[in-house]
């Protein structure tokens, strides 16, 4: 027997459990609302009927508008694909629904319906009817296992206390106020200033119901605080100060220069692609006075600050925390990647994705995404909407790094795009990738390189694509040419 | 009772949804917007969205400009309350935003009664409103010049209840900024025309009344340096151009030239812009043959030579000796490439050049659409055939005896001693051939033009606008770089000038009745 022998089998079981770990797709095609909650949005439009509430007829037709946009939002969300059933995101997030839901029998009798929104914003929202939904953003932002139960604990109060249900009822009822009437009516009486007067007249009701909103939030926060207390789930004041800087991920400098990413592909760079060469007023200092935001007043959510000062003392004291596992983390931050890149979003997808390389991340699928985002944008350059692609902002909106990535994505020349593409075909990293994603590659390279530019040139790609890989979630992307 | 308490019920809910749609559309009657692009030395660096909100009192409006930079990103907000105001150019010179306006407390405001009317007419006031503002949003200085106005034929009642104040400036109004130094403003009314320079605090340097020949109409508005043109045109002749020259930093100064070759002929323009290598104006177009009539009305009548040659003149500094002028004749017989009448002997075309750039080495092109033209031979036969008879050969006779058809654009290079060659045919959507006659004189020729200049690249691109598509040609790469179809599975698609080295490419969706605009590369 070879001394190597078991050596050799060591060496063959970690490239094989590789092997596997790349191979295992983030989550399938089927995975995606519009397919794997058909049936509850069949049912769901049929049950959830508008209740009568109110005698008088015009009040409970406003509300049943009210009521069937909700209805409505919900099973458009679902038909746009705005929400992802895969299985160990959807599951970490339930596990802790379930938890909460167990310790709290009394306040939560039935357990609620989960929906993870694909959606990057830090954010998590309750729709009433026993609904609460959970953004990958917030899961992608979570450090702790406690820090994402408190934003579920929190949503759940909002069932709980029924503010979604009381929001609908009282805009139907403001909606159909006699003073609502008056004030209208006294807008088109007036001869001047009707704009600002209808201003007002909105902004009241928006006042009246942000402090309401204010209210309950700060309601919501503390019933929160009760359930995870009965739950054994501690509780930290500071991650509402975490979360006061959520968004802020545009604005954070990269470790290393924006060429070294680049060069460390072997991708020639010129930094002057870099350097905005515009004469426009985006290169000037600027200072307007924003007053087009919106009014602290009519902010719904107290800021983060406030909400850290009313629950502080209410911080479990040598608390331990649970991280959020690593691949639920590193799997909800590629979901959200791979959505922006899917809804053509390229530079906060490119700028996520160097983000990860500065944390150490050598997983290849980031390699397989770059590549992604440079046929992309030289495709989009080919369909004249690079600009688009890009999504150019405003320099004071993100940090020197990202602005720098989005101008070099502008102006990099398009000969410099197409070898880029042709560079990066080549390179290292597709020797391990999976199936779906090589087949990922001669999609975008029919799209970008091809010759023929031709609508048909491009369906039979895409088709060609989702004929060998019907289970890909790339199939999503290949759809929008197959169509 | 039943089914009247419910009818009272129902209407009375149609009353409360009613009054709500009917306010909202009531207010958003008032609301009126004006885009415009925001140029400094010939670049576009911003735009403006001017928007007059809502009546404020009697004689006064609220409003709103937002500034957006080149890439269509808002940057801020200033709102203010002023008179009746329309938006005519806005310019842009060391962080300060001029805006050139046309205000009034009569025109364009609607009177409930014929006696507010004549009220407000027996006071009417109007001027053109200059505002300068900062980059922190702060209204640095307002002016008005009072500026007389003749109401319009159709001034007065235009609606059952409604009486509106009806006319506008005898001229228009233009803005552009002065290198280092402030703005130029030019406009005429019904008494004067004027050209007024400020600095950027918006404090007036000089005002000058423009004197021209009898008759003319204010063109155009360009500077290079501190040193302001203007151009006229005199309309008792098709071709009658002059350039007066002021200099921004001297009240004394003065410039005068009129467009006239050396044998007399007058000069048709098709373009007076700057030179981007120098900056220096510059003017180009036809030299008109005095001896064919000048007429062009017609293809037909084009391709008899009432055209001498092309030509460009360079003012190339503030004295008349600094202006050289370069005329290329095809009359005398001197071109190789072209035949007396200015035939490319080559291609047996006319090309009807409807404008011209320089390139970064002093070269002026020349593009247009070239044609052919051809004897309609079967008509002619017919006239004779029928001539015995009355009305046939008059039918005949009134389609003409001659069709053109459409060929390639076509690129002529002059060089700065005035040899013509040809640079390039570029290939175009294709057309079929149209009868000519006084009906439709040039209408076969649908293509329009605008060029793009790139400094920093020094390369200027071509843009024609054809009946398909969009043909987008590089003088650097020599050949059509892109070409976008107009519409395109459902979805139409138009480009329009943006940000040095850019397109703005707008593209509306029939289907979805959505609207996309793009800043695209060239």
């Amino acid at each position: 027997m070879s001394p190597f022998k078991p050596l050799i089998t060591a060496l063959l079981a970690i490239i094989s459990l590789q092997a596997i770990a790349q191979n295992k797709s983030l989550y399938s095609f089927q995975d995606l609302s519009h397919f794997y909650y058909k049936k509850q949005k069949d049912s769901l439009s049929k049950a959830w009927i508008c209740p009568a509430l109110y005698s008088e007829k015009k009040t409970q037709k406003k509300y049943k508008e009210i009521w069937d946009d909700r209805t409505g939002f919900l099973t458009g969300a679902i038909d746009g694909d705005n929400f992802i059933h895969d299985g160990e995101v959807y599951n970490y997030v339930d596990g802790i629904i379930t938890e909460l839901v167990k310790a709290n029998k009394q306040s939560i009798p039935e357990k609620p319906l989960l929906l993870i929104d694909r959606s990057s914003s830090v954010n998590a929202y309750a729709l009433g009817k026993n609904v609460i939904v959970v953004n990958l953003g917030i899961v992608a932002f979570s450090q702790t296992k406690e820090e994402l139960a408190l934003v579920i604990a929190h949503e759940l109060s909002h069932n709980i206390m029924s503010h979604p249900d009381n929001a609908m009822k009282q805009r139907a009822e403001w909606l159909t106020s006699d003073e609502y009437e008056k004030n209208l009516n006294a807008v088109l009486d007036s001869k001047y200033e009707r704009l600002s007067r209808l201003k007002k007249v909105i902004e009241t009701y928006s006042f009246s119901r942000s402090k309401h909103q204010r209210y309950h939030e700060s309601e919501a926060d503390s019933m929160a605080i009760v359930l995870l207390k009965k739950c054994n789930i501690s509780f930290n004041a500071d991650y509402f100060l975490r979360l006061d800087s959520s968004d802020i991920i545009y604005q954070q400098h990269l470790k290393t220069p924006i060429k070294n990413y680049f060069t460390a592909y072997n991708l020639p760079f010129e930094d002057s692609w870099t350097k905005r060469r515009s004469k426009g007023l985006s290169t000037k200092a600027y200072s307007f006075k924003d007053t087009t935001g919106v009014e602290d007043s009519l902010k719904t959510h107290p800021d983060c600050v406030e909400r850290y000062n009313k629950t502080k003392s209410l911080t479990t004291s040598g608390a331990k925390y649970t991280s959020v596992p690593a691949n639920i983390h590193d799997k909800a931050q590629k979901m959200l990647i791979w959505n922006m890149y899917s809804n053509m979003s390229l530079t906060p997808c490119l700028f996520r994705i160097l983000l990860e390389k500065d944390r150490g991340n050598t997983d290849e699928w980031y390699d397989f995404m770059l590549y992604n985002i440079i046929t992309g944008l030289y495709f989009a350059d080919r369909e004249m909407h690079r600009f688009n692609a890009i999504g150019v902002v405003q320099k004071e909106l993100t940090s020197k790094d990202y602005y720098e990535l989005q101008t070099l994505l502008e102006q990099i020349p398009r000969e410099q795009l197409e070898q880029y593409c042709k560079t990066l075909q080549g390179a290292g990293f597709w020797s391990h990738m999976p199936s779906s994603e090589k087949a990922m590659k001669t999609l975008m390279s029919t799209l970008a390189l091809d010759p023929d530019n031709s609508d048909k040139n491009k369906t039979r790609a895409a088709k060609e694509f989702t004929s060998g890989n019907e289970n890909s979630m790339y199939c999503e992307f290949a759809q929008m040419f197959t169509k | 009772m039943k089914k009247a308490l419910s009818a009272i019920l129902l209407l009375l809910t149609v009353c409360v949804a009613h009054a709500q749609k009917k306010v909202f559309q009531e207010v958003g009657e008032d609301i009126q917007s004006q885009v415009k692009a925001i140029y400094q030395d010939n670049s576009l660096v911003g735009y403006v969205v001017f928007t007059q909100l809502e009546k404020a009192s009697a004689d006064s409006f609220n409003y709103k400009i937002t500034i957006m930079d080149e890439n269509l990103n808002d940057i801020g907000v200033v709102k203010f309350k002023e008179n009746k105001l329309f938006l005519y150019d806005v310019s842009f010179e060391q962080d300060v935003l001029c805006l050139a306006y046309f205000k009034s407390n009569f025109y364009y405001y609607e009177f409930p009664t014929k006696k507010e009317y004549k009220a407000a007419q027996d006071n009417e006031k109007s001027s053109i409103m200059t505002q300068f503002l900062n980059l922190d949003g702060k209204i640095i200085k307002s002016n008005d010049i009072s500026v007389k106005v003749t109401p319009s034929p159709y001034s007065g009642k235009v609606a059952q209840k409604t009486f509106v104040g009806s006319g506008s400036l005898k001229q228009s109004v233009m803005l552009h900024n002065v290198q280092g130094k402030g703005f130029a403003l030019l406009y005429g009314d019904e008494s004067t025309n004027r050209v007024v320079a400020y600095n950027t605090s918006g404090t007036e340097l000089f005002t000058k009344i423009v004197e021209g020949e009898s008759n003319f109409s204010l063109q155009s508005l360009l500077t290079n340096g501190q040193y302001i043109y203007v151009l006229l045109k005199n309309h008792k002749n098709e071709a009658n151009y002059e350039v007066l020259g002021y200099h921004a930093a001297d009240a004394s100064y003065t410039f005068k030239y009129i467009f006239k070759d050396k044998k007399g002929n007058y000069l048709t323009l098709h373009t007076f812009g700057n030179d981007p290598a120098t900056g220096n104006v510059f003017a180009s177009g036809f030299i008109l043959d005095e001896n064919k009539g000048n007429s062009y009305d017609l293809p037909k009548y084009f391709a008899k030579g009432s055209m001498a040659g092309i030509y460009t003149i360079n003012f190339n500094g503030p004295k008349k000796s600094d202006v050289s002028e370069v005329y290329s004749y095809w009359n005398d017989g001197s071109q190789s490439l072209f035949n007396k009448r200015g035939r490319n002997l080559e291609s047996d075309t006319y090309t009807k050049y409807k404008g011209a750039f320089k390139d970064f080495q002093g070269n002026t092109y020349f593009y247009g659409s070239s044609y052919i033209k051809r004897t309609k031979i079967g008509s002619i036969i017919g006239t004779v055939v029928t001539l015995p008879l009355f009305w046939p050969p008059i039918a005949i006779a009134s389609a003409g005896y001659t069709k053109v058809k459409i060929q390639n654009t076509v690129l002529v290079k002059q060089t700065p001693k005035g040899v013509l060659s040809v640079e390039n045919s570029i290939d175009a959507d294709h057309g079929g051939f149209y009868r000519t006659n006084a009906f439709n004189g040039w209408s076969f020729d649908t293509r329009s033009y605008y060029t793009a200049t790139d400094v920093e690249k020094k390369n200027t691109h071509l843009i024609i606008n054809d009946k398909k598509n969009i043909f987008i040609y590089s003088m650097n790469g020599k050949k059509v770089v892109r070409t976008i179809p107009h519409k395109e599975n459902g979805t139409y698609t138009y480009v329009f000038p943006a940000k040095e080295g850019h397109i703005m490419v707008s593209e509306y969706n029939k289907k979805a009745k959505s609207t996309t605009v793009s800043i695209e590369s060239l």
